[in-house]
């Protein structure tokens, strides 16, 4: 299922999730994909990220946690700790060369937060499908 | 600004297939005002801006490839298929504009369209195309792929035609398009002035083409359509039936889209899984060519 994660800078966290799996330095010339999840804005203009719970990804040999460190840092103090950023370090240096299920990996604030899609409906954030 | 893609052109020397016989484009003889076109399963014209037909990324890894034509101007399926791998997905993230260089792409991994899935060519008549993301009830994905925006025409006069085939799929919206395309002006879907265009098959109510209005009656693609805006009118067409309305406003061409993007998502649609396999656009009204053009994206 998918579920929307609510994230006030959605678009650099979605590149630095595909970063697990192609991190810019192994990345071509010309190369065109560069994020990994959906962003959508729900009709008060907050941003949601997409996450399939079940989404698994390869994670690259060189797979580094400084994008997505840089964007949790912030909420040391509201929901994270330090252990919580050093644990997911661990875990991505745990899984290189291996496969990740991304969602597992989010620190449980963000997953508290999260809704799916017919929630957000339900709370008028979104509006129900056949409304064009 | 450059498209990042075009960095990268790579040249192929072309291989089995072309059976001595010279390889012509399909469009060869339609160019005056072919604006671009893009194509999964060939090169629609003999000399295209790049070799590469398409930049593919496969599931396993997000690994790129950049996939070209075999000497008779048909996608390498061979070499697309090897690198994605049995069992294996790959998603579309790059379709070249074969004319001006206008590139389809799709940056976002979750929302390529796929051209292999589960090992397997996606296809529109036995030749390569791209399906959009499936998704249950209720959930949204993208399956966009959508040009940089550029600026090269304004009026209300354009030719569009576009191969693809809609699947039936259970669920509220089943089978939107053949391949969804919107012209979009300032790409803006929440100004309804500016929604884009739509070509839609929708189990619950009339299919056809929705700006301001819809079309009536039903219509049986035959995976070819033809949208016409004549000046006057805008006419809408498959194999077997024509649809015509008024449509005589202004409008500025400066992005195209095929498939379901997140906006769109956002205001109503769940995704389907609709097939596209090439398209053409003329800053013209190509009504008198029309049926040779059909003939040529059919062959």
């Amino acid at each position: 299922m998918t579920r929307y994660v609510p994230a006030t800078k959605a678009a650099e966290l979605s590149e630095a999730l595909f970063a697990l799996a192609r991190p810019p330095a192994v990345r071509q010339a010309g190369e065109v994909t560069k994020a990994m999840c959906a962003v959508i804005q729900d009709l008060d203009g907050a941003a949601w990220i997409l996450i399939n719970d079940q989404k698994e990804v390869r994670v690259h040999e060189e797979a580094e946690l400084n994008g997505i460190a840089d964007l949790l840092r912030p909420w040391i103090g509201h929901g994270i700790e330090q252990a919580d950023i050093d644990a997911l370090e661990a875990l991505v240096i745990a899984s290189r060369g291996g496969r990740l299920i991304v969602y597992d990996a989010f620190p449980q604030v963000f997953k508290a937060a999260s809704r799916t899609r017919a929630e957000l409906v339900a709370e008028g954030k979104l509006e129900p499908e056949g409304t064009l | 600004m450059p498209n990042p893609i075009q960095l990268q052109r790579v040249i192929y020397p072309g291989g089995a297939g072309g059976g001595g016989v010279a390889f012509v484009g399909a469009l060869d003889g339609f160019t005056t005002s072919l604006m671009e076109c893009w194509s999964h399963r060939r090169k629609l014209v003999t000399n295209p801006v790049s070799e590469t037909l398409l930049q593919a990324r496969r599931s396993s890894d997000e690994e790129p490839l950049n996939v070209g034509a075999l000497a008779n101007g048909e996608l390498d399926q061979a070499s697309l298929l090897a690198f994605t791998g049995v069992g294996n997905y790959a998603g579309v993230a790059a379709l070249m504009g074969q004319v001006n260089g206008r590139d389809l792409i799709q940056e976002i991994s979750e929302e390529q369209r796929l051209i292999v899935d589960v090992g397997s060519l996606v296809t529109v008549g036995g030749k390569a195309a791209s399906r959009g993301l499936r998704a249950p009830v209720g959930e949204v994905t993208g399956g966009g792929l959508i040009t940089n925006t550029f600026t090269t025409y304004t009026g209300n006069v354009l030719s569009v035609f576009l191969r693809g085939e809609h699947s039936a799929y259970s669920g509220w919206f089943t089978a939107i398009v053949d391949a969804y395309f919107g012209l979009a002006k300032n790409s803006s879907i929440a100004d309804s002035s500016a929604r884009p265009i739509l070509f839609h098959r929708n189990v619950t109510g009339a299919p056809g083409l929705t700006q301001a209005s819809d079309f009536s009656g039903t219509f049986n693609s035959d995976y070819l359509i033809s949208l016409i805006f004549d000046g006057t009118n805008v006419t809408f067409r498959d194999g077997t039936n024509t649809y015509t309305q008024a449509f005589s406003a202004s409008f500025d061409f400066n992005r195209f889209t095929f498939g379901l993007l997140n906006d769109i998502a956002a205001t109503g649609f769940s995704s389907d899984a609709n097939r596209f396999q090439e398209a053409a656009v003329w800053s013209s009204d190509q009504t008198a060519n029309e049926a040779a053009i059909r003939s040529a994206l059919l062959a």
